[in-house]
């Protein structure tokens, strides 16, 4: 397995606090401050990640396991897929620690640090992500966009069959509890789609994405795909 | 024993867990989840219900182990807990017992079967919503199942909580009579997921009674020979070894290691002692029968005791007592207004920010006193310890002297504490020792009993050897018992501060137990009392004094310790103590300093006393979030105008200036949040000032605030609540993951009039749903606000929310129109 290391996109970290871009009218204290606190979460971030590779069958069952897909959004991102990758990533639970313990003395930290962890989250998975894609593409296959549990109309009920699946509990101390909540907070769950074809990004514009009522940065004018 | 079973013993000298050999190997099975999944098991199905669905299958494979010399096999019960099972349609009472039995007929008279538990697989509090309470009625429940069916013993292994290792043990021990085995699992750093080393594993089963304790899963055995050493040097109780079969390739999942390789790697083992083998993930009957023969005709090498120090822990910490441990003394509050009126209105950020500062000054140890008449100290105590376990790492002394409240404190201790405290009266040791020996902690015993405190030195000691003895017999260990001399006033009673020196010398060389001392009664009645506190620190420390308890926040006392770590060879070459003075220069003498700190940074405002330039000040410091500036200018108001007048017409129209350039997007959230910060320290000079005159407390209405049921990312709620409290609101935060009946008696009880609730996720959007109900059905009359990164102004209807606040800006915006913006 790879060794990756934590990075945090800033620019990301800006966005998820509600800045357009970094040029905006921003203290110096405050972009030491969220500097500082991307170091934090570097140094307290444990990267941990499993995947596995499945077949997919005509009825979008992942073979030999109790998992399968039948929402729609499933159906149109896997329609062209053989296999699937199973993937879940985590910091661990050093970073939750921090964000709560800030929490009780300086909430500017605390909402600083939880951005920053959210992106050193992001950025693991689209590493993981990325290393995997330019392997496939040696082999003449395509992986499709990464969705997870939450987007479109795929359930958060697949949070925790997925932790069953790879068994994340065991192997990297993932769980999900009753509500669905991954802990550690900062984790991801993903399914990325194997195909011999290219495959169109499907993920742009907000249509395919459950925030997109309540999005703050749609409401702003801010796009996730920029 | 029946009859009947008594006859099957004799006739078949049925094995029991007493007559184990002794002395040599006792080796149990490896996987049970793989080679179920080899005889047809889907891959995120349960191999739990197996036991019920195809009993036969999982028999065969408890058979093959024990052909193969398995002498304890683990029943298929690993996952079968309420938790795991819901998603099968079985119950646990169900699918133990046929567990049990499928395991007891393949064993017959040649294996002891363990009852094996695993993860619940929901992470408990802090990190997740499962609470300690919750844990332990999830295990229980599987024990007293797992006793009936007839297990030999209890297994918990794969674990890497040792939060809930704690509530499975106490599970175990409170509901049957089996020996309890404890394996975890560690990452090549030697810790576990959640940061718990071996050592502290060791240090706080050893005292909740554990049998054995060892390594499981997750790594091959020669990454886990490292650690195991390292817990072989951690406790005298036997040792548990079951490694996976090497690391599993991710794209085929095979492992690395074959059945020859994993026994001969069994060698290293048997050298350090271990008496207990197997195998975890990919080990099969073929790797046990490898074993078994590699190991045939040795025992395992005899272990020497290991050396006995004191020590206390967190799971990630262990503090031996090896040197001067300071005990931060702040979370106490006799003498303290504040602090008592933080208790009061249950504000808990409060207190956990003294525990915060105390750890950040260096405390090693904090104590926690919570007992105050007007308040249920037994909740405060189960409350304040939980908390305050989730944002410091270091080791707890449960301060009370409420049998009730030590034990519901020692309960939900996450890791090894120091009971403060026993003293000589046999009805108090009688009382209080027992809890001290049934969770495994420390001690501390005061050198005085009915007859008050003696006032010479050798008749403290004579009190602190009774102690020392009667805890020893109830099994209490020496290295857990700490002997307070106890310090009077020197103002008062001169005399009597040799006689403590005196007697903390004795103690410590006759009986040879650690000393503490609550250092800062010393000086009571005396100028300068940080020259007395420190002078008898360091001549206390000097005679033996190894656990002071003082305030880690003086900085000349944590020097003192540093110095007297130099001048007693502890900081080897002086390391400790240069690293933080290497930069030192000595204050520049001739600066004045007033009563009132000068207004300092870049206020861009001259600073003085005078209050209106203080103003200024007041309102730079808000906006640009300096928080010293914010506090000091407060400071110079109250000279010139009364509480409410500042928070009226100077703090709360600065906020509305910063929370109007938000809402335009001139500013964003944690510039906000800074400014809030800044007003906050203004608010707290406020309170002091008024809690110092003996005023009620300013407010301008009550307001709950929660998370609701099930959620637990508070951190939006939290916002809020800076906010709230900036614009002078009483926030009664009832914090995440909260019942919805707590809500309503809370509003009932303080007669709220308005709840702001919030939710993260759309699951639990049914909680806030919920919640509004039992609000509405409760006939109290209040006003609901609602918010969260799911919510819309639609939804918030929809469930029957009065307001939905986008921001927290907006909900100090409702929180006007509904309480209005004077004082009530």
């Amino acid at each position: 397995m790879e060794n990756y290391k934590i990075k945090i996109n800033i620019d990301e970290v800006y966005r998820y606090l509600g800045y357009k871009n970094q040029s905006d009218n921003i203290d110096e204290n405050i972009k030491q401050h969220i500097n500082k606190c991307a170091e934090k979460i570097i140094n307290a971030a444990v990267p941990r990640y499993t995947y596995k590779i499945f077949n997919i069958n005509k009825n979008l069952n992942l073979e030999g396991t109790s998992l399968g897909f039948s929402d729609d959004d499933a159906k149109l991102f896997l329609q062209e897929s053989e296999k699937c990758i199973i993937l879940a990533v985590t910091i661990g639970s050093k970073a939750d620690m921090l964000i709560r313990k800030a929490q009780i003395f300086d909430m500017t930290e605390a909402v600083i640090l939880d951005s920053c962890a959210s992106a050193a989250a992001e950025s693991l998975c689209e590493q993981i992500n990325q290393t995997l894609e330019a392997e496939y593409l040696k082999r003449d296959l395509y992986l499709t966009d990464r969705f997870s549990p939450g987007y479109g109309s795929l359930p958060l009920s697949l949070q925790s069959e997925i932790c069953d699946l790879l068994s994340t509990e065991k192997i990297m101390g993932l769980s999900a509890n009753s509500n669905l909540t991954l802990t550690p907070l900062k984790s991801i769950t993903a399914i990325i789609g194997i195909s011999s074809k290219p495959q169109p990004k499907r993920i742009s514009g907000c249509q395919n994405c459950r925030m997109k009522e309540t999005c703050k940065f749609r409401k702003e004018g801010v796009f996730c795909d920029k | 024993m029946t009859s009947k079973n008594i006859n099957e013993k004799i006739c078949n000298s049925k094995l029991t867990f007493k007559n184990l050999p002794q002395n040599d190997f006792v080796f149990l099975d490896g996987a049970m989840g793989t080679m179920l999944q080899a005889a047809g098991l889907k891959l995120g199905e349960r191999p739990e219900a197996l036991c019920i669905t195809d009993p036969d299958i999982v028999a065969n494979v408890h058979r093959q182990y024990i052909e193969s010399g398995s002498r304890i096999i683990y029943a298929n019960t690993f996952g079968a807990n309420a938790h795991k099972l819901q998603s099968t349609g079985y119950s646990v009472s169900e699918i133990i017992p046929a567990a049990v039995q499928a395991a007891l007929t393949a064993a017959g008279s040649d294996a002891l079967v363990a009852l094996d538990i695993g993860p619940i697989g929901e992470m408990l509090e802090p990190y997740g919503t499962l609470s300690f309470e919750s844990a332990y009625d999830i295990y229980k429940e599987m024990i007293i199942a797992g006793n009936k069916a007839g297990a030999d013993l209890i297994v918990f292994e794969t674990m890497t909580d040792l939060y809930e290792v704690k509530a499975g043990v106490l599970a175990a021990k409170e509901n049957c009579n089996l020996p309890v085995f404890v394996t975890m699992t560690f990452e090549k750093s030697g810790r576990t997921f959640t940061g718990c080393t071996v050592e502290s594993m060791a240090c706080l089963l050893e005292g909740l009674g554990a049998d054995a304790l060892g390594i499981n899963c997750s790594l091959g055995p020669d990454e886990i020979y490292p650690i195991a050493k390292r817990l072989v040097a951690s406790t005298d109780l036997p040792i548990i070894i079951k490694a996976n079969a090497g690391l599993p390739d991710p794209e085929t999942g095979e492992y690395n290691v074959d059945a020859e390789m994993f026994a001969k790697s069994m060698d290293q083992f048997a050298d350090l002692g271990v008496k207990y083998v197997g195998g975890c993930c990919g080990t099969s009957p073929e790797y046990i029968k490898a074993i078994k023969n590699r190991l045939s005709g040795r025992t395992p090498t005899k272990r020497s005791p290991i050396k006995r120090i004191s020590q206390i822990c967190t799971p990630s910490t262990v503090v031996p007592i090896n040197q001067v441990r300071v005990i931060g003394e702040r979370i106490n509050p006799t003498g303290k207004k504040r602090f008592k009126q933080a208790l009061i209105e249950k504000d808990t950020d409060y207190i956990l920010n003294q525990g915060i500062q105390q750890m950040e000054a260096g405390a090693d140890i904090l104590d926690v006193n919570v007992g105050l008449p007007e308040i249920n100290e037994k909740d405060m105590m189960i409350h304040v310890i939980k908390e305050l376990q989730a944002v410091v790492d270091i080791p707890l002394q449960i301060d009370s002297s409420d049998s009730e409240a030590i034990e519901a404190g020692l309960r939900v201790c996450n890791g090894k504490p120091i009971v403060n405290s026993v003293n000589g009266e046999p009805e108090v040791l009688e009382r209080i020792l027992p809890l001290v020996k049934k969770y495994g902690a420390a001690v501390v015993g005061l050198a005085l009993d009915s007859n008050g405190i003696p006032m010479k030195a050798e008749e403290r000691f004579e009190i602190a050897r009774r102690i020392v003895e009667t805890a020893m017999s109830y099994g209490i260990k020496k290295e857990d018992i700490f002997i307070d001399c106890l310090t009077l006033t020197v103002s008062a009673q001169q005399a009597e501060a040799a006689e403590t020196l005196k007697a903390v010398r004795m103690v410590k060389e006759k009986l040879g137990v650690h000393t503490v001392l609550g250092v800062s009664n010393i000086s009571f009645g005396l100028p300068y009392r940080e020259l007395i506190n420190h002078s008898f620190l360091m001549l206390a420390m000097g005679n033996g004094l190894d656990l002071p308890i003082i305030n880690p926040n003086t900085e000349s006392m944590m020097n003192a310790v540093l110095a007297f770590n130099v001048l007693n060879n502890i900081d080897k070459d002086s390391a400790k103590y240069i690293e933080k003075f290497a930069d030192y220069t000595p204050p520049t003498h001739g600066v004045s300093t007033g009563t009132t700190q000068p207004i300092t940074g870049n206020t861009g405002v001259e600073s003085n006393n005078s209050g209106n330039s203080a103003v200024g000040a007041l309102n730079h410091a808000i906006d640009k979030g300096l928080k010293e500036e914010a506090a000091n200018s407060a400071r110079s108001m109250l000279s010139t105008l009364n509480e409410l007048d500042i928070i009226n017409d100077y703090l709360i129209p600065a906020l509305d200036r910063v929370g109007d350039r938000f809402e335009k997007g001139k500013i964003f959230l944690p510039q906000l949040l800074n400014s809030a910060a800044a007003a906050s320290e203004a608010f707290e000079v406020i309170k002091l000032h008024i809690a110092k005159n003996g005023a009620e407390t300013v407010s301008k209405g009550k307001i709950i605030i929660a998370t609701v049921k099930g959620d637990i990312h508070d951190i939006g709620k939290n916002i809020v609540k800076v906010i709230l409290e900036n614009y002078g609101y009483t926030v009664i935060d009832l914090g995440k993951d909260v019942e919805p009946q707590l809500v309503v008696d809370t509003a009932i009880n303080e007669n709220v009039k308005l709840i702001g609730l919030s939710a993260l996720m759309t699951t639990t959007l049914n909680s806030m749903e919920d919640t509004i109900k039992a609000l509405r059905n409760s006939g109290h009359e209040c006003k609901i606000m609602v918010g969260g990164a799911v919510l819309t102004a639609d939804y918030a209807e929809k469930i029957g929310a009065d307001y939905y606040a986008k921001d927290a800006k907006e909900s100090a915006d409702i929180a006007k129109s509904v309480l209005g913006s004077s004082e009530n």
